[in-house]
C-alpha cells in the first residue's frame, strides 16, 4: 500500500521549518516583518484591501526562489510534461494530506471549530478543467469528503499586493459553513485573502487558510534573514507546525 | 541559422555570462520558456527574483556571444553529439524534477523517454571484490527490469554497474561524466566501455565541451546524476567519497536514497543516513523495485499509515 509517508519522507530535507509567531515573525504569514512591526508589509496591505481578511495563515513550509520546494509548487501544475506533473503533483498531494491529517486539531483551533467544508483558491489565469490543486486536495482521504469546489474568478482584479473582495466569487451560498481554504503558494496574500473574503461574503462563518508554501526573500529585511536562518537550521518534521510548536 | 539552433545558442550565451550558479540561469530560461525572448526583453517570468536576475543576465550578453555559442554548437554537433538545452523537448524529464538542473547537456549516444525509469548506482573507485559483485548483481537486476542504470564511468563500482547493465539483452545504461564531452574518456582503461555505453545508452556531460575533469566538476556532475534518476543506490563508499555526496544530494532533491545493508553495517556515515526519513536500507533488488513501482505509478488515493 502506498502511503503519504512514502511520498513525503524523501522530501523531509527539502521542506523548511516555519517559525511560530513571535518577535520578528509576521502574525499573519510567518515571514519577517520590518523592524518594529508585527505584520509584514504585504500582509498589512492585503489584509486591509478586503472586508473579511484572515488574521492567521498556516504555512506548511517556507521556500525561496528557485529551491526544490519552489520547483514542486511551480511545476506540479505548469510543467508541459505529464510525467513531471504526475511526480510533483503526488508530492504536493501527499504533503497536504499528511500535514492536514497530522495537524487537524491545529486547523480546528485556527478556524474555531471543525471545518464543514474544504476548498481551494482557484486560478486567476486561464486554465481548463479541474485545477491541479483541487485535484491534489481530493487525493487526501481526510479532505475528499469535505471538498467542495465553489470559488471562481470574479469580476474584480487581483495582482501582486492587490487583493479584492470581488476578485473571486463563491458560486454557492455557504451560510453557516466553516471553511478550510487551501492554497499552494502564498506570496503577497492577495489571492488567498481575496478568496477568503469571497467565502465570507457568500455566508461562511469562519475561514482558515493552509498554504503548502510561503515564499521568502531572505535578503528582504533583517527579520526575513533571521526567519530563513531559523527555517534552514531547525530540522523539518511533520510532528510540529507553526501553530503547535 | 535554424530557429532551434538560435534558441540553443541563446541558452549557451546566457550561461556563458552567468555571474551566479548555472542552475539559476537554467531556472530563469526554463520559466521564461525561451532564451531568445529573454534576450529580446520580453518575458513571461512570474517570480520577482527571476525578473531581476534575467535583467542582469541579458545586460551581460555581448554582441559576439550568440555567434560564438552557435560556432561551438556547430563544431560539437559535427562529431555526432547532441545538445539538449533546458527548453528542448529532448531534455530529460527527470531533470525537471530538480531545482538545480543544468542549462544544457551534451549527449553521445541516445537518451530515450523510457530513461525516466532510471536509478543511479554509485560507489567507491577503490571497490572490494564483494562490492563489485554487489554492484553487478544490482545493476543486472535493474536492467532486466527495464530500469536504466546511471553511473559515473569511474573505476570500481561505476565500471561494474555499467558493465553489468550492458551485459543484459536490451539493458540500458547512461554515464554522467565530470568532464567536457569532447575530452578523452577518463580513466583511460574505460575507453572501450565508453564506446559500448554510447551504443547501448548514452554518455552525458553538462560542462563546456573542452572542459578537463576538474575536481570542482564532480559535485556538479553528481547533481545531474542524482537528478536524472528516480533515486540513487550507494553500494560501497567511505565518508569522504563522491558517492556519499550524491547520497546527500539525492535527499536535497527529494529523490529516493537506497543504502545497501552491507554499507550500513560497515560505515558510520551510512548508519546515520539510514536513520533519516525517506532512506531505505536495501537487502535485495526487490527492495528497490518495489519503491520504483510505487513511484512510477502513484495511486490516485493517498492513504495515511495506520
Amino acid at each position: 500500500m502506498a502511503t503519504v509517508e512514502q511520498y513525503t519522507d524523501p522530501y523531509i530535507a527539502v521542506y523548511r521549518r516555519v517559525p511560530p509567531v513571535g518577535d520578528g515573525v509576521c502574525t499573519v504569514c510567518h515571514t519577517g516583518p520590518g523592524t518594529g512591526y508585527s505584520i509584514c508589509h504585504s500582509c498589512s496591505v492585503t489584509t486591509r484591501q478586503v472586508t473579511y481578511p484572515v488574521r492567521h495563515v498556516l504555512p506548511i513550509s517556507l521556500y525561496e526562489v528557485p529551491d526544490q520546494y519552489w520547483n514542486v509548487l511551480r511545476y506540479y501544475k505548469d510543467s508541459d510534461r505529464s510525467e513531471v506533473r504526475s511526480q510533483l503533483g503526488t508530492v504536493l498531494a501527499a504533503t497536504i494530506a499528511r500535514f492536514t491529517a497530522k495537524h487537524w486539531s491545529c486547523i480546528v483551533g485556527m478556524i474555531g471549530s471543525e471545518p464543514t467544508l474544504v476548498t481551494t483558491v482557484p486560478s486567476t489565469g486561464r486554465r481548463i478543467g479541474e485545477h491541479p490543486l483541487a485535484h491534489a486536495v481530493r487525493r487526501s482521504q481526510l479532505l475528499r469528503p469535505l471538498f467542495f469546489d465553489t470559488l471562481a474568478k470574479g469580476p474584480g482584479t487581483i495582482g501582486h499586493l492587490h487583493a479584492a473582495d470581488d476578485g473571486f466569487v463563491a458560486l454557492h451560498p455557504l451560510t453557516g459553513h466553516r471553511v478550510l481554504l487551501i492554497e499552494d503558494t502564498f506570496t503577497s496574500g492577495a489571492r488567498a485573502q481575496s478568496a477568503a473574503s469571497a467565502l465570507r461574503i457568500a455566508g461562511a462563518s469562519a475561514v482558515g487558510i493552509v498554504t503548502a508554501g510561503r515564499v521568502i526573500n531572505p535578503s528582504w529585511n533583517p527579520n526575513c534573514t533571521l526567519v530563513w536562518e531559523y527555517a534552514r537550521a531547525e530540522p523539518f518534521t511533520f510532528d510540529v507546525c507553526c501553530m503547535c510548536a | 541559422m535554424s530557429s532551434l539552433a538560435s534558441e540553443q545558442a541563446a541558452v549557451l550565451a546566457l550561461t556563458t555570462v552567468s555571474p551566479r550558479e548555472w542552475y539559476r540561469t537554467a531556472a530563469v530560461i526554463y520559466e521564461a520558456g525561451s532564451a531568445l525572448e529573454l534576450l529580446s526583453g520580453e518575458s513571461r517570468l512570474l517570480a520577482q527574483a527571476h525578473k531581476d536576475y534575467a535583467r542582469e543576465l541579458v545586460q551581460r550578453v555581448g554582441s559576439d556571444d550568440l555567434a560564438e555559442a552557435q560556432d561551438l554548437i556547430d563544431r560539437v554537433s559535427a562529431q555526432g553529439i547532441t545538445l539538449y538545452t533546458v527548453i528542448d523537448e529532448g531534455y530529460p524529464s527527470n531533470l525537471h524534477l530538480i531545482y538545480n538542473r543544468p542549462p544544457f547537456i551534451w549527449v553521445r549516444g541516445e537518451l530515450r523517454s523510457e530513461d525516466f525509469r532510471a536509478i543511479a548506482v554509485v560507489g567507491t573507485r577503490e571497490a572490494s571484490e564483494e562490492g563489485r559483485q554487489r554492484a553487478t548483481r544490482l545493476a543486472r537486476g535493474l536492467a532486466e527490469a527495464n530500469v536504466t542504470v546511471l553511473s559515473g564511468l569511474a573505476k570500481g563500482i561505476d565500471t561494474a554497474a555499467h558493465t553489468a547493465a550492458l551485459a543484459v539483452d536490451g539493458g540500458r545504461t547512461v554515464a554522467v561524466v565530470g568532464n567536457g564531452i569532447l575530452v578523452p574518456i577518463y580513466p583511460k582503461e574505460n575507453r572501450a566501455l565508453a564506446e559500448r555505453i554510447q551504443e547501448q545508452g548514452a554518455i552525458v556531460s553538462q560542462f563546456w565541451p573542452d572542459s578537463p575533469p576538474r575536481q570542482m566538476n564532480f559535485p556538479m556532475r553528481n547533481v545531474v546524476m542524482s537528478g536524472m534518476g528516480m533515486g540513487t543506490v550507494v553500494i560501497e563508499a567511505s565518508a569522504t567519497s563522491g558517492a556519499k555526496m550524491q547520497a546527500r544530494l539525492a535527499l536535497d532533491h527529494g529523490k529516493r536514497l537506497f543504502l545497501l545493508d552491507s554499507l550500513v553495517t560497515s560505515q558510520e556515515w551510512a548508519r546515520r543516513y539510514a536513520e533519516k526519513p525517506g532512506v531505505s536500507v536495501v537487502r535485495s533488488l526487490d527492495d528497490v523495485l518495489d519503491v520504483l513501482v510505487k513511484l512510477a505509478a502513484p495511486p490516485e488515493q493517498l492513504t495515511l499509515r495506520l
